[in-house]
């Protein structure tokens, strides 16, 4: 059997290396498209994640939780985008500055209104089946596929009408408008998405965490390492980045404890980052 | 003949800088005007306005109707388009996505842009080409294309042969001719043989006014361009 080949339990490897890829893919939308500094992405995790929980609570479905705070994310993060973070674009010092107090208020907003104390969404499937002499819990291979399916639509938007029109605003919002295009309802669609797979990516990794108002931080480091080593706006980048970086943690967490494989994680980033122009030279 | 485009005491700048002061006047349906000036006269600024790239104060009516204080992409829609100095493509995107991007993606402008395309053959031999790679000369030629495709009644051309080769410049210059004969053309030109080639009406920016309106050849005739222009 494979389990007794392999030094690790290589699934769980591969569910990690997805909740990076998971995590990351809206900080593509804000930060990698966008160049906006956003520190509130944690924040919109959070908001899928407790979506969840109280939809969970009041009608006893965390599945159709899961469904609504995708959409409760975007909505929230049109919002923001088009009341604060509109007039910050070509200003990172000031974006960074209003998304780390609206990342605040928002946290300490769940914790007014559900405290601090741990919240649970139950695991919709809760079963786990033999693969290759693998245990594979389900709901972990659901995050999987959902994050290697937005990885593919994305890459299927990215072809259309809209796709293009998105990536015209990108690289020259200017021109763009210039020929027709409106770039403000452009950006707003563009972080509203990503607020979205935020609050998607929260709902998602809710049952396999314990929920509590730090919880989106937790995702929020790893979120910029994959972005940024894999080159803001790239997405085969963060595509490597993600592996490079869940596969490294998720290997060293069988060997040492979980605090020293992120330390070795962060550290591996930051060479990464260093020697990436060096070896595109070469 | 009628009136494409009325421009009424325009003033604009950036932030608290102002370029461009008190700018009035008209161009007729179908005819090209040249606007002439030495770098920094405000020329740019003074398309950016027209186009809804830049807040400005007066007052600004395309074919009858006032679009002054709407963005670039209404005011494009409404018939204007613009076609930028610089920087005139996208980045990352093929030269079929621009094409696709310029006629919104509407199967039924594409006879327009054949017609367009026959002007610059070498651009369909590029389809699948990233714009960013094109040469100076090919993104010019794109950006005419562009430009024209949703059939604009009116084009705001800035420098359009700046930073070619002389064999393509003569190339865009024939292209500019016949592009002058579909829609009314307002072109900012350094280049004094460009400008004659191509109009006989135009006016003289300096220091963000306009100083001298006329027949170009008139004015070059007399000596006025070039004193102007310090040719």
């Amino acid at each position: 059997m494979l389990s007794s080949i392999l030094p690790v339990d290589s699934f769980s490897v591969v569910a990690l290396i997805a909740t990076f890829l998971l995590v990351s893919l809206g900080l593509h939308f804000s930060f990698g498209l966008l160049n906006i500094v956003n520190l509130v992405h944690g924040e919109f995790i959070l908001i899928g994640a407790y979506t969840a929980f109280q939809i969970q609570d009041w009608y006893g479905s965390s599945l159709l939780g899961m469904l609504l705070a995708p959409v409760v994310a975007a909505l929230c993060g049109a919002f923001a985008e088009l009341i604060l973070i509109r007039r910050l674009y070509m200003r990172p010092l000031d974006t960074l500055l209003v998304t780390f107090g609206l990342s605040l208020v928002i946290r300490q907003g769940i914790q007014l209104i559900y405290t601090a104390n741990p919240k649970q969404v139950v695991d919709p499937i809760a079963k786990s089946i033999m693969f290759v002499g693998f245990n594979v819990p389900l709901w972990r291979l659901v995050i999987v596929v959902i994050a290697i399916a937005l990885v593919v639509l994305w890459l299927v938007i990215n072809q259309t009408a809209l796709g293009i029109r998105w990536r015209a605003v990108v690289a020259n919002p200017e021109l763009a408008e210039a020929m027709g295009i409106n770039s403000n309802h452009v950006r707003t669609s563009l972080f509203a998405a990503g607020c979205g797979i935020a609050g998607l990516a929260g709902a998602l990794l809710a049952p396999i965490n314990t929920l509590s108002p730090q919880f989106g931080l937790r995702f929020l480091i790893n979120s910029f390492l994959v972005v940024i080593l894999g080159k803001p706006g790239s997405i085969k980048g963060m595509l490597v980045a993600s592996c490079v970086l869940g596969g490294s943690l998720g290997v060293l967490q069988f060997h040492i404890s979980t605090v020293y494989a992120q330390m070795i994680v962060l550290l591996l980033a930051i060479i990464a980052t260093r020697l990436r122009p060096l070896l595109k030279k070469a | 003949m009628s009136i494409c485009l009325e421009v009424k005491n325009l003033t604009t700048g950036y932030g608290s800088t102002t370029i461009v002061r008190d700018v009035t006047f008209s161009i007729e349906q179908g005819s090209a005007l040249c606007l002439l000036g030495l770098n920094g006269a405000g020329k740019t600024t003074l398309l950016k306005a027209i186009a809804g790239l830049l807040p400005f104060t007066g007052s600004v009516v395309l074919n009858g109707k006032e679009i002054s204080h709407q963005n670039g992409a209404k005011i494009n829609r409404a018939g204007l388009a613009y076609s930028p100095q610089e920087k005139g493509v996208f980045a990352g995107l093929t030269v079929n996505e621009h094409l696709r991007l310029a006629r919104r993606f509407d199967e039924n402008n594409l006879s327009r842009q054949e017609e367009l395309l026959d002007l610059f053959p070498t651009l369909r031999e590029r389809l699948s080409q990233d714009a960013q790679t094109l040469s100076g000369g090919q993104r010019k030629m794109l950006n005419f294309v562009v430009a024209l495709s949703s059939s604009p009644s009116l084009v705001l051309m800035d420098e359009p042969t700046e930073g070619v080769a002389p064999v393509v410049r003569e190339q865009l210059v024939g292209a500019l001719k016949v592009i002058s004969n579909m829609v009314s053309v307002l072109i900012v030109e350094q280049n004094l043989d460009t400008a004659l080639a191509l109009s006989n009406h135009g006016h003289v920016m300096e220091r963000g006014r306009l100083v001298a309106s006329g027949d170009i050849n008139q004015m070059h005739a007399s000596g006025l361009l070039e004193s102007l222009l310090a040719v």
